[in-house]
């Protein structure tokens, strides 16, 4: 197949068909072909975890996935997260609570990679949290914020 | 459904960072292993195929560019775990992290399992695959050396001879290109103790294998991966000797075992002489390790 590939999915839960070029990847996708802007682009090698998304309800990589391979996936961004623009998911207000955002730029990826955790490990231990998290890079170093927001969230 | 179609896509092609280097590709998504093979056959070097994507697409930003893609995600004999007659096979497109909670893996291979749930990330055991880590050729990758001391075989596409791991592993990348298409790897079941410590990763990797002779300690052979080092296997040149003098006289067995590693003429930036003393430290340990184990 050459030229553009039709491609069909859901995208935060709305159903989505469109049309990519072969070499396109899922962040460009998501950012500039829907304007989902809260998916970050940062070391561009799979490395720091910004552009982190589920596909499929798994963290993956979408700097490093073609968008052709998410085809008839179910794709979570950070967008879909919130169960209202009002509202924030109870990890949102978690790492809120915790002050762990600083400059936020990681917090689209840390979010959906605790997603992904609490979602495999609904009681994780520190360990498994320490294993989960340290996926993910924080330049401002908010690692503790997160550890313990995410362990107060285990907690019964 | 929301229709999003991009107004041109191939004229438009992301733009972001390394992403314009990202050539536009052709792309095949064979059902089968025989289809697999025959479209690398046929573009030979121009293709190349596609697994996880992690080494692939970080490739393609450095310029790399085969003007033909061959996806394997939907090839489902490429994936999967199998129970065999006295081994098991594992399908190369298998994710890391499907092998490391695949219930034989984790009954029968749980030295495999373990070493597998730490690998990488979380991110990378959920889109990387056990033969795409293989195949990448990455000296500091950590799958080979624990294939090595499982004595593992990858077995390409039909026709072709299973290749031992524990051969070079420059043995890999000098297969032509129709037949880079690995299928499966299969590991013998045999009673063994397999240590390690990638605590220093990717610097170095050590992966030992250890068996029993009733009271004697048989030390079988170290793995050694070691960034920009390609993964070696080690024999040990010992005897089988008792349990208390491998505690005893463990650092002296690995400094013997870890001469034998074929740096000294590695490439420039190396110190192969830290990591011959780092790796004998390591080694020392796992043997006291064995030793002591019942």
């Amino acid at each position: 197949m050459t030229g553009a590939l039709k491609i069909e999915l859901t995208v935060n839960g709305a159903a989505i068909a469109a049309e990519v070029p072969s070499h396109l990847l899922l962040v460009d996708f998501l950012r500039d072909q829907l304007g989902l802007l809260g998916t970050k682009l940062g070391c561009d090698q799979g490395a720091c975890g910004a552009c982190t998304v589920l596909v499929d309800g798994r963290p993956i990589t979408s700097c490093l996935t073609f968008a052709f391979a998410v085809d008839g996936s179910a794709v979570t961004t950070i967008e879909g997260v919130a169960p209202s623009a009002a509202e924030l998911d109870r990890i949102q207000e978690a790492f809120r609570l915790a002050n762990a955002p600083q400059c936020g730029f990681c917090m689209p990826g840390m979010v959906l990679l605790a997603k992904a955790l609490l979602s495999e490990q609904p009681k994780p231990d520190p360990a498994q949290v320490e294993s989960w998290m340290s996926a993910n890079i924080c330049r401002c170093t908010g690692y503790q914020a997160l550890r313990r927001a995410l362990l107060a969230l285990a907690a019964p | 459904v929301t229709a999003v179609l991009a107004t041109d896509p191939v004229a438009a092609p992301a733009i972001h960072r390394s992403h314009w280097l990202i050539p536009p590709f052709t792309l095949h998504r064979p059902s089968s292993i025989g289809d697999t093979a025959r479209l690398l056959a046929e573009y030979g070097d121009a293709a190349a195929p596609l697994a996880g994507g992690i080494d692939f697409t970080n490739r393609l930003k450095t310029g790399f560019g085969p003007q033909h893609v061959v996806a394997l995600s939907g090839i489902a004999a490429l994936r999967g775990v199998g129970l065999r007659e006295g081994y098991v096979e594992i399908g190369a497109a298998a994710t890391h992290r499907e092998i490391a909670s695949d219930p034989i893996v984790r009954e029968h291979l749980p030295e495999l399992a373990a070493y597998i749930a730490g690998l990488g990330n979380v991110r990378i055991r959920a889109q990387g695959t056990i033969g795409g880590n293989v195949m990448a050729g990455e000296p500091g990758y950590e799958i080979l050396p624990i294939l090595m001391a499982l004595d593992a075989e990858l077995h390409f596409v039909e026709g072709s001879e299973a290749l031992p791991c524990r051969l070079d592993a420059r043995a890999l990348t000098a297969l032509p290109v129709a037949s880079r298409l690995l299928c499966h790897i299969t590991i013998p079941l045999r009673p063994r103790t397999i240590l390690w410590d990638r605590s220093l990763r990717p610097m170095i990797t050590m992966v030992a294998a250890f068996t029993r002779e009733g009271e004697r300690l048989v030390a079988m052979g170290t793995a050694l991966g070691a960034s920009p080092i390609r993964p070696a296997w080690l024999p040990n040149p010992s005897a089988p000797i008792s349990s208390e003098a491998a505690r005893r006289d463990a650092a002296i067995l690995a400094r013997a075992w870890i001469a034998a590693w074929p740096i000294a003429g590695a490439a420039s930036g190396e110190t192969p002489s830290w990591h011959r003393r780092v790796a004998a430290v390591l080694l020392a340990r796992a043997i006291a390790r064995a030793a002591a184990s019942p």
